[in-house]
């Protein structure tokens, strides 16, 4: 069922939040999707393919995520994948989720759990 | 182990998933294993092992979550045999409460056999119901198809202690139709996945 009160859905699952991060402003298939957020998190967060495909599945039916079409990747092979793209719902929820992260954080460097970010 | 091999192994692994789920997905997944083969370049029992926790990891909340599908009332069923069961059911129930009228009319029955009868005729309609809500495909065929056969089942259960004498024939088709409406009611549904 699509999601309404983007607030409602929070928190998200790491894997989710990322594929939303990954996905804000172009279009990605399952396996670009799995190299940027790799990528973003220096390695850390690994998705395999059931945590891609089993978030994707559940983001497809809260709407947060749609379908774009399938086309091949010429970075890869002629194989025909299917892209994903974000929902202006999807926008929303991750804004929230990143809002929510920024206001813990934020109480951690108060209690000096972490230092100050640097630019 | 070779590429072909490899994809052959996930593959298998992939049968963990519900099968909704890999009408959907599967393709996309082996083509995910693909890239992720060809990266690791030599991929040794760590990203084996990577791949088995991935599967270990998702496989069973996708199971529950497909099964909590089916258990959804308000979602609809599926398959070619809807109308014919629909049919089944209408014609059965209507045979039935024809013949607990008669029954009742003839008035050979007292006390408990009387009560069997007046919740025959009530079953009777609920299956009559149940099957033209298969027949329209409406979104409460499923339950009602459920709440019909359960029922069935118990009446028959009733009705053999209170008539031994029933024939062989009635008992089959009495058992074995709500039996064959609950498998029905079970298996038959429309994937909810995207």
């Amino acid at each position: 069922m699509p999601v309404r009160d983007p607030e409602a859905q929070l928190p998200l699952t790491p894997a989710t939040f990322h594929i939303l991060l990954a996905l804000v402003g172009e279009e990605r298939h399952g396996y670009a999707i799995m190299q940027e957020v790799a990528e973003r998190t220096d390695g850390t967060m690994k998705l395999g393919p059931g945590t891609l495909y089993g978030s994707l599945k559940r983001m497809l039916e809260q709407g947060l995520v749609e379908e774009s079409d399938e086309r091949a990747d010429p970075a890869l092979d002629d194989e025909r994948r299917r892209y994903y793209r974000i929902t202006r719902v999807g926008l929303s929820v991750a804004r929230a989720e990143a809002r929510r992260l920024e206001a813990m954080v934020r109480s951690a460097r108060q209690k000096k759990l972490i230092g100050r970010a640097t630019a | 182990m070779t590429a072909r091999r490899a994809e052959r192994a996930y593959a298998l692994l992939l049968r963990a998933y519900p099968p909704a789920f890999r009408a959907s997905y599967g393709r996309e997944m082996t083509l995910c294993f693909r890239d992720l083969m060809r990266d690791a370049r030599r991929p040794g029992l760590g990203f084996w092992m990577a791949i088995v926790a991935d599967v270990a990891r998702t496989a069973p909340t996708l199971r529950v979550e497909a099964l909590r599908a089916r258990g959804n009332p308000n979602e609809r069923m599926e398959g070619g045999g809807m109308r014919a069961m629909g049919a089944l059911a209408v014609a059965i129930g209507l045979l039935q409460a024809v013949n607990a009228l008669i029954e009742l009319k003839g008035g050979g029955t007292a006390g408990w056999p009387a009560l069997v009868v007046a919740i025959a005729i009530v079953l009777s309609v609920l299956l009559v119901v149940a099957g033209i809500a298969l027949l329209a495909d409406a979104s409460s065929a499923r339950t009602l198809s459920r709440i019909a056969a359960v029922c069935w089942l118990v009446l028959v259960v009733l009705v053999r202690a209170v008539h031994p004498w029933m024939s062989i024939f009635s008992t089959l088709l009495a058992v074995v139709f709500p039996m064959a409406l609950l498998v029905y009611a079970w298996t038959r549904r429309s994937p909810r996945t995207v």
